[in-house]
């Protein structure tokens, strides 16, 4: 296996730089630096409120979904994302402390951490990129550009392109010279585009019609803005696309366990029901509000104008804000990944290729015109660590098991966490349900598949695995 | 001094989310023209970045204001 040893070389390398740069956040939270229950009300409330916001209430009504099923579908998913925080991110997260980085090292290896953080680097230049084109929609509306239409996969004009790059450099400018800063003023931000979204639609509402009593309300909402019936050449969504979009449109948050690095902080593990703030603030209330907006405009899918025509200047300012505010962590993160690969170089070097590379994508409206696919694919992307990491916590200790699989054997790379994670998204991808729905199975099969595979690699027995290399699969055979 | 300006703050901040949550109301109900709702509703907002700041994160404007934020009574410590 000669040929294979520079290669894994240079990834062991590239781990060790990955390391330094989380060894900050490497041991567990102290006991005086957990915080309490306000704390995690806020930070939910507020990190749910950004500017997809905009889009994803919208596109729901694009999509023909009707008020009954909005409502009702809305609620369901919402809870269960709930019980998803709760009941799997919270518990793991308050019995290790750890962030998600170094409690997957354990258990898959340096190997994947690296896979993880680039895979997730990848995906965050796209969130961002998604959310600078939003925040273009409103700023090309100040220079009579001609925005993307619903069915633009390219940019369809040169306005466009030069906003949006424009956006896009401000946004990277602004990272580079104080992404501390902007975290900080987003928090000013949070209350404030929750006010927008809820005025927005509020005193737009009397346009659809008589709203004097919440009977002629649900007449408007059902006759004029969630029809049921989706617009020229989009398809249909039902309850069930409502539900298991706002169950796993944070996916790689919660079941994913991403969240642990939030939730590691909290004093009780019930802290993780705090998530209902954002929930129902940002994927609830913000996500109806937007949908009346997007009604109220024709339903054009522009978010820059639908502010503008509910909440005037200010919805126009939201729009750029909750663009600007939610994409800046995002271009950090991303930042933080690419700098593994790019050692020598200086944080603002990597921040600003990041940023290159997310002004890039945002000029390609197929980003936001297709956020709610893109957000499920995320998710279901990254799900399959939560639930790897999910047998390892709970279900190894009932099974008698050797846990931390990679460091107790200082295993480069854990092969079943490899293959369970490859093979289930294999078969999520090719089962014949709504990309929505995939996580949920996808999830229960990238659980079986970690532990039968682990169990073939020799988790079930006490010894360690005879060559703890990175080429012994079925080392202690298949007892 | 810089403590008393942080409540000020704070009061009028709080005062100007009001205002953008209730004058939708008061247009919805029939009360008050679109117009004047999207006047007063972005007033409001002018208001409440310039207050806002101040009392949410003092210790964007240095480490004095920092000091002071965590004196004002009003603001919990952090």
């Amino acid at each position: 296996m000669s040929q294979f040893e520079p290669a894994v070389g240079q990834t062991r390398s590239l781990a060790e730089r990955l390391d330094s740069l989380y060894e900050f956040d490497r041991e567990p939270v102290r006991q005086e630096a957990l915080l309490g229950w306000r704390k995690f009300a806020a930070m939910f409330a507020g990190e749910h409120i950004a500017a997809t916001e905009f889009v994803i209430g919208a596109l729901f009504v694009i999509h023909g979904v009707s008020a009954r099923d909005l409502v009702l579908g809305l609620l369901i998913g919402d809870i269960l994302a709930v019980l998803s925080y709760g009941l799997v991110c919270a518990p793991i997260a308050t019995r290790t402390r750890l962030t998600l980085y170094w409690y997957f090292r354990k258990i898959g290896g340096p190997a994947l951490s690296v896979l993880y953080n680039t895979a997730n680097a990848i995906l965050f230049c796209i969130v961002a990129g998604a959310m600078i084109s939003v925040s273009a929609t409103s700023v090309g509306m100040a220079f009579s550009v001609k925005i993307p239409t619903l069915n633009d996969l390219y940019p369809n004009s040169v306005g466009w392109v030069v906003v949006t790059l424009c956006v896009g450099m401000v946004v990277t400018i602004v990272a580079i010279l104080g992404f501390e800063k902007i975290s900080e003023f987003s928090q000013v931000c949070s209350p404030w585009l929750a006010a927008v979204f809820f005025a927005g639609a509020l005193a737009l509402l009397p346009t659809f019609g008589k709203v004097d009593t919440l009977k002629d309300l649900w007449e408007s909402a059902t006759t004029r803005i969630w029809t049921g019936v989706p617009t020229l050449g989009q398809s249909k969504y039902t309850l069930r696309h409502i539900v298991f979009f706002a169950w796993f449109c944070n996916l790689s948050l919660h079941v994913g366990l991403s969240d642990m690095a939030l939730l590691r902080y909290a004093k009780k593990w019930t802290y993780g029901f705090w998530s209902a703030t954002g929930m129902f603030v940002g994927h609830f209330l913000a996500w109806i509000c937007s949908g009346v907006m997007v009604a109220a405009v024709g339903r054009e899918m522009n978010p820059g104008r639908m502010a503008f025509t509910a909440a005037g200047f200010a919805g126009a300012m939201a729009v750029v804000i909750a663009g600007w505010t939610s994409s800046n962590p995002n271009l950090y993160r991303a930042g933080l990944a690419f700098q593994t690969i790019t050692p020598n170089w200086k944080r603002w070097k990597v921040t600003l290729a990041a940023g290159l590379i997310t002004s890039f994508l945002a000029c390609f409206p197929l980003f936001f015109m297709h956020l709610l696919d893109f957000v499920a694919l995320y998710g279901l992307i990254l799900m399959p660590v939560g639930a790897i990491v999910f047998a390892e916590h709970w279900i190894f200790p009932q099974l008698n098991w050797t846990s931390s699989w990679a460091e107790k054997h200082k295993l480069f790379l854990n092969w079943p966490a490899l293959l369970s994670w490859t093979v289930s998204l294999a078969v999520a991808f090719l089962l014949p349900v709504h990309l929505f729905i995939k996580g949920l199975p996808g999830y229960l099969i990238a659980l079986i598949a970690y532990l039968g595979f682990s169990y073939l690699w020799g988790a079930a027995a006490d010894a360690p695995p005879p060559k703890a290399s990175l080429n012994a699969p079925l080392a202690n055979g298949g007892d | 001094m810089r403590t008393t300006m942080i409540r000020v703050c704070q009061v009028l901040a709080l005062l100007a989310l009001a205002v953008c949550v209730s004058v939708p109301i008061v247009a919805c109900v029939g009360k008050l023209s679109f117009s004047e709702y999207l006047r007063w509703f972005n007033l409001a907002s002018l208001l409440w970045f310039l207050t806002a700041p101040l009392w949410i994160v003092p210790s964007l404007f240095g480490k004095e204001w920092e000091k002071a934020g965590r004196l004002a009574k009003l603001r919990r410590r952090p």
